[in-house]
């Protein structure tokens, strides 16, 4: 965003900046909890394709996704409970689209995990080449109508929008682990998250062999339905090898998609096993939670939380269900 | 650990879409699943549906203490996507 540096701002008048102090407190009391919304403050108009900031002061709503004419209509019509309005602030309200993340480069050495790996196996860092970031090559799968092979991991790893374009390049390692175009591995092929599972799959492209292989764990056996009580393991990019035990499935949860809140379904919830270690982290999306003693894929890992720790993935037969793949074993 | 019976489970399914119909769309509510009543030490093995929140509403957010015979429980945790 460029300002004239010689531009200068009007003195606030401060009843006007304590007026905005109180619809800011007005804002925050109905809009913060949306999972949409990632800042609330008290600042100028931004005239975003102006590139331009105003001289206006309004409390502005940052949201991941702005959504605009007609899906902003649509969205209106589903959600009129979250559409942020200067009727119901009583102030001047700006609407910003922003996605903050924490920025944790603390120069510690890479993980091996995070290194060009050749064969591809489960647990290594990948990216789409489009997001600076990195989640986890969950395995090898094949297309039960093709036979290509491809890797399995979550949408928001693979693909991470509604519309993701044709033949999107898949980075090992991923993007923020240093890969580039020069490590693409596999193309962007389809997702399930318009039936509300967060998966997709893209096709390999013959730059490096693979290995049916969980990295620390050994080669996948299969799938099954995850079952309360199973003990399960995981490789994933970050936290590695952990191990957890699934205390609720059938589970349902919204997640950010274009705009609009979509149900994700066939949740299952891990949590830590008897030797109370770390579950996931970030950077483990996608990895395969397996039975421990049968190596059979049970669930998909996809979201976590640290206080307490847990672990959600969604149920591995209903994500190769709604992909038409299945899990190469050989 | 307990395993519930298919009947018990065909009700919690039910159970747990009615609350989803009422709860899920609440934007402090992360998830709501049927499992383990984790948050009751002396009762961990009994199989509930249980409504994931953000702590910061677990006084506001009323949820039943039981639908159509399955038990309900609220459980504190905030979940972010992993990549």
């Amino acid at each position: 965003m460029k300002q004239d540096p010689s531009a200068t701002f009007p003195t606030i008048d401060p009843k006007e900046f304590r007026a905005a102090l109180r619809a800011r407190d007005r804002m925050m009391a109905f809009h913060l909890f949306d999972p949409n919304v990632k800042l609330i403050d008290v600042g100028w108009r931004i005239e975003e394709k102006k590139k331009r900031i105003t001289d206006q002061l309004t409390v502005r709503a940052h949201l991941r996704h702005k959504p605009q004419g007609e899906a902003f209509e649509t969205f209106r019509s589903h959600n009129q409970q979250r559409v942020i309005s200067e009727e119901h602030i009583g102030f001047p309200v700006d609407i910003v689209e922003a996605n903050y993340q924490t920025h944790q480069f603390w120069g510690w050495p890479p993980s091996p995990r995070a290194r060009v790996h050749n064969p591809l196996r489960g647990g290594i860092s990948i990216s789409n080449e489009r997001h600076y970031n990195y989640g986890t090559l969950g395995g090898i799968v094949r297309d039960r109508e093709t036979n290509a092979k491809m890797i399995l991991s979550n949408w928001h790893v693979l693909g991470g929008t509604p519309y993701v374009p044709d033949g999107l390049k898949i980075f090992q390692p991923g993007y923020a682990d240093g890969g580039a175009p020069p490590n693409t591995i596999a193309r962007f092929k389809r997702h399930a998250m318009a039936t509300g599972i967060d998966a997709a799959v893209a096709e390999l492209t013959d730059q490096r062999k693979t290995i049916n292989d969980q990295l620390g764990i050994g080669a996948v056996s299969g799938d099954a339905v995850p079952k309360l009580g199973m003990r399960v393991t995981k490789s994933g990019r970050t936290s590695e090898v952990t191990n957890g035990i699934i205390t609720g499935i059938e589970g349902v949860r919204t997640v950010p998609y274009g705009g609009f809140m979509q149900v994700v379904r066939h949740v299952i919830h891990i949590a830590q096993d008897s030797d109370r270690r770390q579950v996931s982290s970030p950077g483990d999306s996608g990895s395969w939670w397996l039975e421990t003693s049968t190596r059979l894929a049970v669930g998909l890992h996809f979201a976590g939380s640290d206080h307490p720790e847990y672990g959600l993935a969604i149920s591995m037969p209903k994500v190769l269900e709604a992909l038409n793949v299945e899990i190469l074993t050989s | 650990m307990t395993t519930p019976s298919d009947e018990f489970m065909e009700r919690a399914i039910l159970a747990k879409d009615k609350l989803a119909e009422q709860f899920l769309n609440h934007p402090a509510v992360e998830l709501i699943d049927i499992g383990y009543d984790l948050e009751s030490p002396e009762n961990s093995q009994r199989i509930v549906v249980r409504v994931h929140a953000k702590s910061s509403v677990r006084a506001a957010l009323k949820v039943p203490d039981e639908i159509d015979g399955v038990p309900v429980k609220l459980m504190i945790a905030s979940y972010e996507e992993e990549d």
